[in-house]
């Protein structure tokens, strides 16, 4: 009998495929394929997440999330970027995507991690007019598919579950992995080519390709439950690469006028802080870092949709270096704006809020230094959205140009979403700080280290420092159940 | 701490409510900034306290801490409150503040946001009393707030920047009231502070209509007052003094030498590192818009 799991697997995958190519051959009623496809996934991945046994739903997770930001994608582009080409690249990148979270298989993740960045190669579809994009992403396929090729090379089965904890390849597949990260999710050295592909490439596509967060998946899907070693001792290493990238990109970002260049360092930043958080091997840091994961990836997807519904109204040649005034024009997408901004930088009573607090209380217990510095650099980063978000839609109103149409009914259907998703998870967060946690602890049973001072079991509640979601400990006690059921 | 940042965000859109003007938005720009700067002292104080005592609750006793844990999360916490109170040297943000709506300012500037750091240090003032370094500081920046305000505001040519500087002046003796571990008397002051200087705030518009007005019958003849102390300056003193006062202490002007012209150097440096060896689309980009605005002017003239 074909197992239930699998068939909603291959689903969610294989018919965004499909409809690619039905959407390329058609070319009629392009987004209306888009989303059907799109829907589909997310309802297989919602399937396969309710069945998702605890403390394994990472990837059913990331399914359920990736797909509905598909669906976001589908409402939120705008009719001149609604063409066959750009639906059906979207929808390919969307298939390749779950396949790589859905994967169990070295392989297949090396397949899926190329696939999605295919479409980015190609000038008919996503190629970006800069050559450090296809670079970046070169040289992270060649360093995975190197690290893959030696596990192969030594005998290893190519199971991501038979391969735990026995460090397949030793220090040079751990090396050649992180390599990967570090192209990949844009870690400093490398982290020149994700502001040139949100600037020369397209926007809403290119902002799928950042939020696939490849790079965390990596660490969370492959090197700390393959490496625990490695990740106890060399590991490190990459956390204080993230906190520099998380520093330098917040530093960058105060000075920058293209906004999605802005827009792209932090979301770089940002997301610098979810490797941070993973690398802190605290349940803390890491449930953290995976609430942070879903909140970076719901606003910086509704900027960029945002910044380009602007672009698309108003020129591409906005700019951050003066006040151009749209809240006049465009009222309601300067409300989404600021609050998915704002929602990005740890706004109270938003999940970002939740997410950073975890992640700092879990960084300091682990690294105090980085515990201390990534308020510094999230700080910064809420400096420069601000500024853009008071440049872009503050000011004198603009003159010039006929009456211009505030966000559509779609637009603002999927836009308030994707608010009510960061708005409702930072008042009622336990939901899914509880979900995160459970992931924590499945990804950091093995490398966990008790804080330094006070052992975990002996301090008090976190609700003592953020009112209104339990202890972590205590959260993933409860909800942990035998593995049979 | 959510509390504590909600009273920020709102108080700096309040700033930039009147969004058509440029110096609101900009001067909202900067406060969120000095806020933020601000912020992190409460919050990595914070999760310092629930590191090394395991809480951070005051609800059942305060934290257990050592000398120099003690000394380092108060220092923290004072950051915070001194920023949320525009104490020396983040004093420069109340001036920038009055451009927002008058009973916003007279909510957050006479009462709320002004004394949300004195409240901040009266919660925490257990563990201050702890550490004489800390409560030495507090003192010694109250002072310093409380003679720079009073200077300050006498320079002030609008009535919701004397007033302000009034606040300040206020509150800077309060936090002197807390560093000499006077709690109930800081709390009785801070009370009667915030309704007085509200209604201040309140009342000031009324009060400048009611004194043209009474300017006007009495044929401009009413003559200045608050000219008191300076006439027991010597001149060339009252001379520097003014200037001082006239550019708010020069606050502003160190911050943005010291800390924000610094910073800005080493992002443009980042900037030319990014860009080493590519095309800058960006800049290009950056010469049409400014281009096409300067056609547009031009036009209009």
């Amino acid at each position: 009998m074909v197992d239930p799991a699998l068939t909603f697997r291959v689903v969610a995958i294989s018919v965004p495929w499909f409809a690619a190519i039905l959407a390329a051959a058609s070319r009629r009623q392009v987004r209306g394929i888009g989303f059907v496809a799109a829907s589909a996934s997310v309802l297989s991945s919602a399937v396969l997440l309710h069945g998702a046994p605890a403390g394994r739903s990472l990837g059913e997770a990331l399914m359920v999330l990736f797909s509905s930001l598909a669906v976001g994608a589908m409402l939120v582009l705008p009719r001149r970027d609604c063409n066959p080409r750009t639906i059906a690249g979207i929808l390919f990148v969307l298939g390749s995507t779950l396949l790589a979270y859905a994967a169990e298989n070295l392989l297949v993740l090396l397949a899926a991690w190329i696939l999605t960045t295919v479409p980015f190669f190609l000038t008919q579809l996503f190629r970006a007019g800069s050559w450090r994009p296809r670079l970046g992403l070169l040289l992270s396929s060649v360093a995975l598919a190197l690290a893959t090729g030696l596990i192969a090379a030594e005998g290893h089965a190519m199971s991501i579950g038979r391969l735990t904890g026995q460090s397949p390849g030793g220090m040079v597949v751990f090396g050649l992995l992180v390599v990967a990260v570090i192209f990949r999710k844009g870690i400093c050295p490398a982290q020149a080519w994700v502001a040139d592909a949100a600037d020369s490439g397209p926007a809403i596509p290119t902002a799928l390709l950042l939020n696939g967060h490849f790079g965390a998946l990596l660490v969370a899907k492959l090197i700390v439950p393959l490496f625990p070693h490695a990740t106890r001792d060399l590991f490190p290493v990459l956390s204080y690469l993230a906190l520099a990238t998380a520093l330098y990109v917040a530093i960058r970002a105060l000075t920058e006028n293209s906004p999605r260049r802005l827009l792209a360092f932090l979301s770089l930043s940002q997301s610098a802080c979810i490797l941070a958080g993973l690398e802190s091997r605290t349940p803390e840091g890491m449930t953290g870092a995976l609430v942070h994961w879903f909140v970076v990836t719901v606003s910086t997807m509704g900027l960029f949709g945002i910044l380009r519904l602007l672009e698309v109204r108003f020129g591409e040649n906005l700019t951050a270096s003066r006040h151009l005034g749209l809240a006049e024009h465009a009222p309601r997408l300067a409300v989404f704006f600021v609050i998915f901004g704002l929602a990005l930088v740890g706004l109270p009573g938003t999940l970002s809020f939740c997410s950073q607090d975890l992640l700092i209380h879990g960084t300091l217990a682990s690294h105090p230094l980085t515990g201390l510095l990534l308020p510094i650099a999230i700080a910064m980063n809420a400096v420069s959205i601000f500024r853009l978000f008071t440049r872009l839609f503050l000011g004198k109103r603009r003159t010039g140009f006929t009456v211009m149409a505030d966000a559509l009914p779609r637009e603002r259907w999927i836009l308030t979403a994707g608010v009510l998703f960061v708005v409702l998870g930072g008042l009622f967060p336990n939901a899914i700080v509880t979900l995160g946690a459970v992931d924590a602890e499945s990804v950091a049973h093995v490398t966990y280290v008790p804080v330094r001072s006070v052992p975990l079991a002996g301090r008090q509640p976190l609700a003592n420092v953020r009112p209104g979601y339990r202890d972590v400990g205590q959260v993933i006690r409860a909800r942990r159940r035998p593995p049979n059921t | 701490v959510a509390g504590w940042e909600i009273v920020g965000i709102t108080s700096v859109l309040l700033i930039a409510f009147f969004q058509q003007r440029t110096a609101p938005v900009e001067n909202g720009l900067r406060v969120f900034a000095v806020y933020r700067a601000s912020d992190i002292g409460l919050l990595v104080g914070v999760f310092a306290m629930h590191h090394w005592a395991g809480t951070a609750s005051f609800a059942g006793g305060f934290p257990m801490l050592t000398g120099t844990q003690g000394v380092i999360a108060s220092l923290l916490l004072l950051l915070a409150a001194a920023g949320k109170a525009a104490q020396v040297p983040f004093s420069g943000w109340l001036p920038r503040a009055m451009e927002g709506p008058t009973p916003s300012s007279a909510i957050f500037y006479g009462a709320i946001s002004i004394h949300a750091g004195a409240y901040l240090l009266l919660r925490v003032q257990p563990i201050l009393a702890q550490s004489p370094l800390a409560s030495a500081l507090v003192i010694l920046i109250g002072v310093i707030t409380a003679i720079y305000g009073t200077i300050v505001g006498r320079a002030s040519a609008d009535a919701k920047t004397s007033l302000a500087y009034a606040s300040l002046t206020q509150v800077g003796v309060v936090f002197v009231e807390i560093g000499l571990g006077w709690k109930w008397i800081a709390v009785a002051h801070v009370l009667g502070h915030a309704t007085v200087r509200t209604l201040q705030f309140l009342r000031a518009p009324s009060m400048l209509h009611d004194y043209h007005v009474m300017h006007s019958a009495i044929g401009g003849d009413l003559s200045p007052a608050g000219k008191h102390f300076e006439d027991l300056l010597p001149e060339p003193v009252q001379l520097w003094l003014y200037r001082w006062a006239l550019d708010r202490g020069h606050l502003d002007t160190i911050l943005d030498r010291f800390v924000i012209h610094p910073l800005m150097q080493l992002s443009h440096i980042f900037a030319r590192l990014d860009n080493f060896g590519v095309d800058q689309p960006v800049i290009q980009r950056e010469k049409v818009a400014l281009s096409m605005q300067s056609h547009a002017g031009r036009g209009g003239n």
